[in-house]
């Protein structure tokens, strides 16, 4: 009945309002796709934890005692309660603050107070997987680590899952001549009024930047009118360009709702001294060379995550409400690069990802101005927009494909 | 009036001075008087309001809001400015502050460092928000008064998701 809601290059409007499909989107899309958990060097130790929530349950991303990235839910199997209460920490057990049962850090429990005390068949003993926190199948991409919560018709490995997509993680690990990343410089996390995938359409628009970023645009124009402008800048008027210049943006659209467009905001990465060597020598000449200039913008692993490789971003979005969003943003710092990189990329951050950026509001504006249009009424969304030329597998910033192509992955999902 | 650390005396004159900077500074704010607000920075100032509790460095770790003169005109071109949706609705702000205390007077420099803790409420739109934290200045005396060079803006909650944040604390 949900496939449905997609017909012709145009949506119903209640899948961005209805607390049903808001329901059914967690379950079957959110629960059953490998989602972003966190980055290894987050848990770099065993015993190393970071609370997460996906597809709303709770979770443990832990390192176990082996070495090994593990996602537990953060739910006792005695009466229920979380038993990790911190965002993050490091732990041998995990002891549940209600009545003392303790977990290994793969879950197992391992201890419960008043062992004789819990009789009859099936009472809850030492070391009992029945008893143990729940566990999930955990995959990781060069280091970038995913959970699945609940298996598919058709369970995907990750690498399978990402294919294409999987490239912007690619450039990133390889602007580390050793390939090893940390995430550094703190989270950024903004909160939107809009339903999730408000958001991911907008990914990739090349048509909205003069209509939605008048203000910073002009702002910024003003800004540089005193000559080379500093990059926050600059960053803010590059939504200033021509359409026609949106028109030259690449974007590919991948199996499975994922994305990546090419071409917008390029820096010349390649310059300082000795990087390039050392990034050709780990991994050849042609790969280096990629690694420093091709520049994805905002690649898409849907439903919930995107990355822009260029500026060593890496962002989870996490459904709240049919109408609420979280939006979380982390830098990565490649070991090896220059550190002026690094903190060009904090800057980015800064003037991009942060709440205040001068660039966002008016972005959360016109998500929150769509959810209000929607709210309580059925008709069609238009997703119509095409490219003059369309090719096969790509198109441009002023083509709505990429979002069409989000809508099949939705549609085969709450079809399954 | 702001208060003194023991042991340390100040005309009362500059001491008026310092206050009337810290008034003005939080009451431009409050009317959106954002180019007369602008005039008690220093050339070199800074405005700054942290990510993380107790932060120390805002290069190598990202910040709510870390803005030199250049980027806080942008920001107030911006909010200013007919286009800026999001501010289509209208926004009013009210800032209350603690008393101001003294915390040191640097040797080398001769700036002075002053805490005092806010609050804001925000309308806008239909929402209404709330901040708190503790600013802390940096004025730089000139020869009748102050100059800022620098405001820091500590929310107690720096760290947590926020809507998007649009005006200055
Ligand atoms: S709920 Fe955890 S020990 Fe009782
Ligand atoms: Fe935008």
């Amino acid at each position: 009945m949900f496939g449905e809601m997609v017909r012709d290059g145009a949506v119903d409007g209640r899948v961005y309002t209805s607390r049903e499909v808001f329901a059914a989107e967690i379950e079957r899309v959110f629960a059953r796709c490998w989602s972003y958990v966190g980055h290894l060097s987050e848990i770099p130790q065993p015993g190393d934890y970071r609370r997460v929530t996906v597809a709303g349950r709770p979770l443990i991303f832990i390192r176990h005692e082996d070495g090994t990235p593990r996602v537990l839910l953060n739910r006792c199997a005695h009466r229920g309660a979380a038993v990790v209460g911190r965002d993050c920490g490091r732990a041998r057990r995990l002891r549940c603050p209600y009545h003392g049962w303790t977990y290994a850090t793969d879950g197992a429990l391992k201890q419960l107070p008043l062992p004789g005390g819990y009789a009859g068949d099936g009472a809850p003993r030492r070391g009992d997987p029945a008893w143990s926190l729940k566990s999930y199948p955990v995959e990781t991409h060069r280091d970038f680590a995913f959970v699945r919560l609940e298996e598919p018709q058709k369970p995907l490995p990750l690498a399978e899952f990402l294919g294409p997509a999987g490239e912007a993680l690619d450039l990133m690990a390889d602007r580390s001549p050793t390939g090893r990343l940390s995430v550094a410089g703190g989270r950024l996390a903004i909160l939107l009024r809009c339903n999730w995938k408000v958001y991911l359409e907008n990914l990739h628009d090349g048509l909205h930047p003069p209509h939605v970023h008048e203000s910073s645009i002009s702002a910024a124009r003003a800004a540089a009118a005193g000559g080379e402008p500093r990059e926050e800048i600059r960053w803010v008027a590059a939504n200033g360009q021509p359409l026609a210049a949106f028109g030259e943006l690449e974007v590919r659209c991948h199996p499975h709702g994922h994305s990546d467009m090419s071409g917008f905001r390029k820096e010349a990465d390649g310059r300082d001294a000795g990087y390039r060597e050392a990034l050709e020598e780990a991994w050849g000449g042609g790969r280096a060379d990629r690694a420093l200039t091709r520049n994805l913008h905002n690649a898409c692993f849907y439903p919930g995550a995107s990355a822009h490789p260029q500026y060593m971003q890496m962002r989870r979005l996490t459904p709240l409400a049919p109408n609420r969003t979280l939006v979380e943003s982390w830098t990565l710092k490649a070991e090896g690069a220059p550190e002026s990189h690094f903190l060009r990329n904090v800057r980015y951050a800064n003037t991009i990802h942060s709440p205040s950026s001068l660039v966002k509001p008016d972005d959360a504006e016109a998500y929150r101005r769509v959810q209000q249009g929607l709210e309580g009424s059925p008709g069609p969304v238009s997703q119509h927009r095409s490219d003059e030329n369309p090719g096969p597998d790509t198109s441009t910033a002023l083509s709505e494909e990429y979002v069409r192509s989000q809508y099949l992955a939705w549609q085969s999902y709450m079809e399954d | 009036m702001i208060v003194l650390p023991e042991n340390l005396e100040v005309p009362s004159t500059r001491l008026e001075a310092a206050d009337r900077v810290l008034y003005r500074e939080c009451e431009y704010l409050n009317l959106g008087s954002y180019d007369q607000w602008l005039a008690l920075f220093s050339e070199d100032c800074l405005y700054w309001a942290p990510l993380a509790p107790g932060q120390d460095d805002a290069k190598s770790h990202s910040s709510l809001f870390h803005e030199n003169r250049e980027l806080m005109r942008m920001r107030i071109d911006r909010i200013t400015h007919e286009a800026a949706h999001s501010l289509a609705g209208g926004i009013r702000t009210s800032r209350t502050a603690g008393p101001a205390a003294l915390r040191e007077i640097e040797e080398e420099s001769g700036d002075w460092i002053v805490e005092r803790r806010f609050q804001m409420t925000e309308r806008q739109g239909e929402r209404t928000r709330l901040f708190a934290g503790l600013c802390t200045y940096r004025l730089t005396p000139g020869r009748e008064s102050f100059l800022i060079r620098e405001k820091r803006v500590d929310l107690i909650d720096c760290d947590q998701p926020h809507e998007p944040l649009e005006v200055f604390f």
